[in-house]
């Protein structure tokens, strides 16, 4: 089972163009059984250097964090778009995805900074498809 | 049956949702309000709802895909996860006008939407286009979709009829993303959702 702010290391990331590249994924919420979903939301570096603010910019989709403010080591773009428009994989589901892709994890988000992804995602129940968000708010 | 697909699953909720909410819920008319509701969205957000490629059509948008998958020679016919939600009935007349014969397919729910899979602003715009298109019958919708700024006809001035209607070109300064940062948000939606959706 997985526990809300665990990160995971997927080195077989598929791009539609046919590019493999690593990902990091941040779990959202916990599962208790192999039927709950797994919430996750991809990582990616700011390679082009755009100006965000800290923390939440919900008109943007974009959860910020800057380098070394928590476990990332580079300024980082939590990716909150993909909540419109996904289905979770099961636990189970997600488990097979560990072993094929050999996905690992890396780590943990410090409680502080996940209370505050949470509630950046709060403030964005506009844009997050309805299903989802009771998800990740029951 | 279970659709896995999040997009598919909002297509067929959109046209369930419009086809009980309009009165002339003709084939053409459920097309464009499809079209409405991505374009829309997508000046909004820089995302669109149901993921849908659209070419311009002389009569409006067409939503190719769907389009490809539900036109059987002349006859609608539904895939069969749509099936347990909808019907068609086709209706055969002479246009007193033109003279030409006319083929209407109406697209009927069978049961309610379910909206618990779309977002509230999706929520919202549905409901917009839902009431602008209420009482309509496709040929004033058609007019409706020809204006200029629409998409579509900017599609057709620039590329002709046929072409794939850029949802870039809706992006305005309103939009709250930049054209970059739409394509960029494409590109990782569509990259997430091969890697693991359902």
């Amino acid at each position: 089972m997985v526990k809300a702010g665990e990160i995971y290391y997927d080195p077989q990331y598929v791009y539609p163009s046919g590019n493999m590249e690593d990902k990091l994924l941040i779990v959202l919420r916990e599962t208790n059984s192999p039927n709950d979903p797994v919430i996750l939301l991809p990582v990616t570096t700011n390679k082009g250097n755009q100006h965000y603010k800290d923390g939440c910019n919900k008109s943007k989709y974009i959860f910020y964090l800057r380098a070394n403010e928590d476990f990332f080591v580079n300024n980082t773009i939590v990716q909150l778009h993909i909540l419109n428009g996904i289905t979770p994989p099961s636990q189970s589901n997600f488990d097979k995805l560990i072993i094929r892709k050999s996905i690992q994890y890396k780590g943990k988000l410090r409680a502080e900074t996940i209370y505050k992804l949470i509630e950046c995602l709060q403030s964005m129940e506009m844009d997050i498809d309805s299903d989802i968000f009771r998800l990740i708010f029951s | 049956m279970d659709i896995k697909d999040k997009h598919r699953k909002k297509l067929l909720e959109a046209i369930v949702y419009f086809a009980s909410n309009v009165k002339n819920p003709t084939k053409m008319m459920i097309y464009k309000m499809l079209a409405e509701l991505d374009f829309r969205h997508f000046e909004q957000t820089g995302l669109s709802v149901t993921n849908s490629v659209y070419v311009a059509f002389e009569k409006g948008p067409v939503p190719k895909k769907l389009h490809d998958e539900i036109t059987q020679d002349k006859k609608l016919v539904f895939p069969d996860d749509f099936k347990e939600a909808l019907s068609v009935q086709k209706e055969e007349f002479v246009d007193k006008k033109s003279g030409k014969d006319i083929t209407k397919f109406t697209i009927l729910p069978k049961r309610k939407a379910d909206l618990s899979v779309f977002s509230p602003r999706q929520k919202k715009i549905m409901e917009e286009i839902a009431f602008i298109y209420r009482d309509s019958f496709a040929t004033t919708a058609s007019k409706a979709s020809h204006e200029y700024d629409k998409p579509w006809y900017k599609t057709i001035k620039k590329s002709g009829l046929g072409s794939v209607i850029d949802y870039l070109e809706q992006i305005t300064h309103e939009t709250p993303v930049t054209k970059e940062e739409a394509k960029e948000l494409q590109k990782e939606a569509s990259a997430f959702k091969s890697n693991y959706n359902g």
